[in-house]
């Protein structure tokens, strides 16, 4: 058979096919989902929900919505080496699946989901962290984490013995750079006498730094093994190397994201002083509700200290003596009378 | 080349660039700050970083001495550090152990398969198998990590520990020199501590497969038959010793060591299963054998140079500057040892590198983290660049054997 | 009769393949606990649409020049797997340099392919270099060099060299290309079809052309059919080995151009490292054929893209990693069994037109 024509037979079945199967629901239809919504879609990067930290979070608060408002909740991930093409399908084939709210947790989503949200406008769209997707049916959701970073960085240079406290970042991009930014301002603002270490695990396009505890626990022993005796690991997954890393060597650390003292293995808890909370649960689900409830409004909404995004975590009570001093240093940058930078 | 006299003469050369180089470096460190080039922490740090590269390496050079080039060892790497996570996690250490290796070997037979009884392509055979390895450990981890707690589709649960050790009375005999802070010595001190104190059993292990590959593949008569099979497959079978026997055996460990290497690196080197966590780890260990002239000792070297590195860049940024300024001395050298002997392409070859790496250390003093982060890669690719004259691979590595 | 039983030997290697392939992705699916049938109609249906046939051949498009760039390699027994390195940094060379210039369209455009093919043919002339000069093996020097390019890019892609980083974003990026140097997408009933695409089909008709009609694609397969006849012949084996190289490399620094020229526009940390194994897989699928290579990227990017589905009905959609393997092996092996069974019909025609004589 001529090739062409054997393509063109190829097209034909296809369509034949997806005739018969039919798709499922229409999010571009003309008629305003009623009830609000039915359904909610979250859509992570390459890591996927189970990592601990930031996608679990962000999975809490949508699933926290979706039971009360009895939503159908299905979740997807990106694949390694995923084009901003690919996730542009993704998205696309969860609005035309019909979904009617789509979260994606990850900056990388940003560029695709301008395109598609454009493409369904009766679907409503969040992204978390990142303010730069725009259209009347987008939520950017955008946290201070410099602000929370300051005050573990402030827990940090009250509590170091040695003058010396450490950083480990991730991947040396712009969104955890703003924790080293953070940190380090918070812990010379504390005490003018420390001195910051910081490091990186990985360079992008390589996000393994997000998922190497080897490397984060080998970075953090040369840390400790340098005199510093505080480390603030900003890396995801691998903050358990680091956390590991603290009780080997009878020093400190700082967690990330969640509240890590409750996470970690009892053997490594009593070494982290305190975790810098990220709450994206709070914007996911009030994302959620907003559209439930149809007070949803585009635009980018920051969670800071002043609404509950970002703070430290008490757990394990080692910061207890000092608590008064951080929620004053939180109350002034509240207040606006401290300014915090986002770059380092 | 047997009698005392020229064994001690071959080897006093590289001794005393050892112990030169070592010097030099140390009093670099010394002089600018960078107290964890040579520190136990560095050294006990470089041991873990080595010992995966070191599996692989060994691996390939199996595979290379029977005649195949083994590019599946990242696969047979991948494939350990899922199953040696996952076993180890369900039953505990020994059947970790086990199931890594195995796994390996498993990928290992399946290359075999491929190269010896169908006779492709051995590069193409042992990529794929790279590609099968990644997805099929994602595939699993979706289907067991994912709904445990602690786990997810890239990760596992913690893996359990393996126990450490200490040479008894090491830390009394040594300690004081280590903490005198004189130059050169307290180092050197470092080093043998952080070689002997807190050493996992695996380690040991895996120290020990290198005498025990330099004893079977040069001492037994399966080794010769294996390295035959690698110079001359044809001739070994007009003598009776099938090819693709000892292909298909060298194989099977060649991808049990890089299983093991996986295991490892699951256990050891961290303690839990993460995707991706082999980076290329297998395709460096392959870098060392090439390096290593396909003998063991010198892809040791190759594997502690590059762990070595590794382990600088990833505790202390500040040692690469120093380790630049060292590499540049030795780039100057070399310069002038060529200037000298009035070949100017190769002065300005050596020598314009040199200027650069000795200006920018001048200037900076550090390394950029970005840059930082390939500093491995460019010590491999330069040893690579420096090291070939000597070289010589199995003479019928890469060809397959057509039984006809 | 020989000829029409050659050309089913020809077909059934592939057909071998994708029956395997089926087979296992059954099986993966059932063991996941999904209903084999209904998910593979379900994904097969998707990837069909019309919509999803043109982003398929979007994602080809890149994949087809990575293939080719391999192909070229591979004439050799050279396996680039530095594309990875070579067209990232190929495409942020080209997209520093695209975007700090302002020309008329046609100067810009030429411009920028010109940065590409010199920025990815220098990246692998390194490599191209260690080996003819050094003896250092391509696989192991391209991936050591993928990791540098990776650590280069970071490095001059910070706000403080030559990245941006606009506020609210998270995306570090070059600084945008202006509009005269980008390619407009083709518009078609069902959606917008890269521009780019002309640029892979010219790529790989120039690459069928000097393969098949010069003296030096003539060189490279007689090279790449005996090294030995070759160098009786006369042919210059460091040489050609070196311009492979730099063509492969060359061709690489395209690659990245469709996702700069027709959608982004800037380059930044969305362009994907891992791109290497993909054109090596492709390549191998197509034979270094022109027009088998881009059989292969169009598989492949189907098979990526029907995939999406899967995760709807909580399949993990990374079977599609072990199905390309498994059409890679299989196809490999089944090329490998028909070469033998040819050789065996051949043998035998031999001896039968032998014995015709003798008798």
């Amino acid at each position: 058979m001529h090739p062409r024509r054997l393509i063109a037979l190829a097209i034909a079945a296809g369509l034949g096919l997806s005739a018969c199967l039919g798709t499922t629901g229409s999010g571009s239809g003309t008629t305003p989902p009623t009830p609000p919504i039915n359904s909610v879609a979250v859509a992570y990067d390459i890591s996927g929900r189970g990592d601990g930290g930031f996608n679990d979070i962000a999975y809490n608060g949508a699933k926290q919505a979706a039971d009360e408002l009895g939503l159908e909740l299905i979740e997807v991930t990106a694949k390694l080496d995923d084009t901003d093409d690919d996730r542009a399908e993704r998205l696309r084939l969860l609005a035309e699946r019909g979904y009617d709210a789509i979260i994606a947790v990850g900056f990388t989503y940003a560029v695709p989901m301008q395109t598609v949200a454009a493409e369904f406008p009766l679907v409503r769209f969040a992204i978390v962290d990142d303010g730069t997707v725009t259209g009347p049916n987008v939520r950017g959701i955008l946290f201070a984490e410099h602000e929370g970073s300051f005050l573990v960085g402030a827990a940090a240079g009250l509590w170091t013995q040695t003058d010396q406290v450490g950083f480990i970042g991730a991947v040396q991009i712009p969104l955890i750079q703003k924790f080293e930014a953070g940190f380090a301002a918070g812990a010379r603002q504390a005490n003018p006498d420390v001195e910051v270490q910081a490091t990186y695990l990985s360079q992008p396009p390589d996000y393994s730094g997000f998922g190497d505890p080897p490397h984060g626990r080998e970075a953090a022993l040369g840390m400790y093994d340098n005199g510093v005796d505080v480390i603030f690991a900003a890396a995801g997954g691998s903050g358990a190397g680091v956390h590991e890393a603290a009780a080997a060597s009878g020093s400190w650390s700082i967690g990330v994201d969640a509240d890590e003292y409750r996470l970690a293995p009892e053997a490594v808890r009593d070494h982290i002083l305190t975790s810098m909370l990220k709450n994206a649960n709070v914007g996911t689900y009030e994302f959620l509700v907003s559209v439930a409830n149809m007070t949803f409004t585009p635009g980018v909404v920051t969670y800071g200290l002043a609404n509950g995004g970002v703070g430290y975590a008490t757990s394990g009570g080692f910061v207890d003596d000092i608590a008064a001093e951080l929620d004053a240093y939180a109350a002034g940058i509240v207040a606006g009378e401290i300014t915090v930078p986002e770059t380092p | 080349m047997s009698t005392p006299v020229s064994i001690s003469t071959r080897l006093a050369g590289p001794v005393v660039r050892v112990v030169l180089g070592f010097a030099v470096l140390s009093l670099l460190s010394g002089a600018f700050e960078a107290p964890d080039l040579f520190s136990r922490g560095g050294i006990s740090a470089t041991l873990r970083f080595a010992a995966p590269i070191l599996l692989a390496g060994l691996g390939a050079l199996w595979a290379e001495r029977s005649g195949v080039i083994n590019l599946g060892l990242e696969g047979m790497m991948i494939a350990g550090t899922w199953f040696g996570a996952w076993a180890a996690i369900e039953w505990g250490i020994g059947p970790g152990l086990v199931a890594g290796i195995g796994a390996g070997v498993a990928f290992g037979l399946l290359l075999g398969l491929l190269t010896v009884t169908f006779g492709v392509d051995q590069a193409i055979s042992g990529l794929s198998l790279g590609l099968l390895a990644a997805g099929l450990t994602r595939f699993l981890s979706s289907v067991t990590f994912a709904g445990v707690p602690g786990g997810s589709i890239t990760t596992s649960p913690p893996v359990p520990d393996i126990a450490t050790v200490s040479m008894p009375g090491a830390e009394a005999l040594i300690g004081p020199a280590e903490a005198a802070g004189i130059p050169v010595l307290s180092d050197a001190a470092a080093v043998v501590l952080g070689l002997v104190t807190d050493v996992s059993l695996l380690t040991i292990g895996v120290v020990a497969l290198v005498p025990a590959t330099w004893y079977v593949l040069w001492r037994t008569r399966l080794g010769l038959r294996i390295r035959a099979v690698g110079e001359a497959p044809e001739a070994a079978d007009s003598l009776g010793v099938r090819p693709w026997r000892y292909r298909y055996l060298a194989l099977a460990v060649s991808g049990g060591l890089a299983g093991l290497g996986g295991f490892y690196l699951v256990t050891v080197a961290s303690s839990l299963y993460r995707e991706g966590q082999t980076a290329g780890r297998g395709f460096i260990g392959l870098a060392t054998v090439i390096f290593g002239n396909w003998n063991p000792w010198s892809v040791t070297l190759g594997s502690l140079i590059f762990g070595f590195t590794d382990a600088l860049r990833t505790r202390q940024e500040v040692t690469v500057g120093v380790l630049l300024a060292g590499l540049g001395l030795l780039f100057a050298w070399l310069a002038l040892r060529r200037g000298l002997a009035c070949d100017w392409r190769g002065g300005l070859l050596f020598g314009i590198p040199a200027i650069v790496m000795l200006v920018w250390f001048w200037v900076e003093r550090i390394v950029p983290s970005e840059l930082v982060s390939f500093a491995p890669h460019l010590t491999t690719l330069v040893v690579l660049a420096l090291a070939r004259q000597r070289l010589r691979p199995p003479a019928a590595l890469g060809t397959p054997f057509d039984r006809g | 009769m020989a000829r029409l039983r050659g050309a089913a030997l020809l077909l059934a290697a592939p057909a071998a393949a994708a029956f395997l392939a089926l087979v296992v992705a059954a099986a993966v699916l059932a063991a996941a606990g999904a209903d084999p049938g209904t998910t593979l109609l379900d994904a097969l249906a998707y990837g069909l649409r019309p919509e999803t046939l043109v982003a398929v051949v979007n994602k080809a498009i890149p994949y087809y020049l990575a293939g080719i760039a391999a192909a070229v390699g591979f004439h050799l027994r050279l396996f680039n797997i530095g594309i990875d390195g070579q067209y990232r940094l190929a495409a942020f060379a080209t997209a520093v340099v695209g975007a700090g210039v302002a020309l008329p369209a046609p100067l810009h455009l030429a411009l920028i392919a010109g940065v590409a093919l010199v920025a990815g043919a220098a990246w692998a002339a390194i490599a191209g270099l260690l080996y003819v000069r050094r003896g250092v093996n391509v696989v192991i020097s391209t991936i050591m060099l993928n990791a540098v390019a990776t650590g280069l890019i970071a490095w001059l892609l910070s706000p403080e060299r030559l990245g941006r980083l606009a506020p609210g974003s998270n995306n570090v990026t070059t600084a945008t290309i202006a509009e005269s140097g980008w390619i407009p997408a083709i518009p078609t009933p069902a959606g917008d079809l890269n521009g780019l695409v002309l640029l892979a089909a010219l790529a790989g008709a120039g690459y069928g052309f000097v393969l098949n009609r010069t003296t030096i694609g003539f060189e490279a397969r007689t090279m790449g059919f005996s090294e030995r006849a070759a160098t009786v012949a006369g042919i210059r084996g460091p040489r050609l080995a070196f311009l492979a190289m730099a063509a492969s490399g060359a061709i690489a620094g395209l690659v990245g151009l469709p996702q700069l020229l027709g959608s982004s526009h800037r380059f930044g940390l969305d362009f994907p490292a891992g791109l290497a194994f993909t054109g090596l897989s492709v390549a191998i699928l197509g034979r270094n054929h022109p027009v088998g290579v881009a059989v292969g990227a169009f598989v492949w990017a189907f098979l990526e893209r029907s995939a999406q589905v899967l995760d709807l009905s909580g399949v993990s959609k990374e079977i599609v990693t072990i199905l390309q393997a498994v059409i890679v092996l299989s196809i490999v092996v089944a090329y490998e069994l028909v070469r033998r069974a040819r050789t065996r019909q051949e043998r035998r025609a031999v001896a039968r037109a032998v014995e015709g004589t003798m008798a």
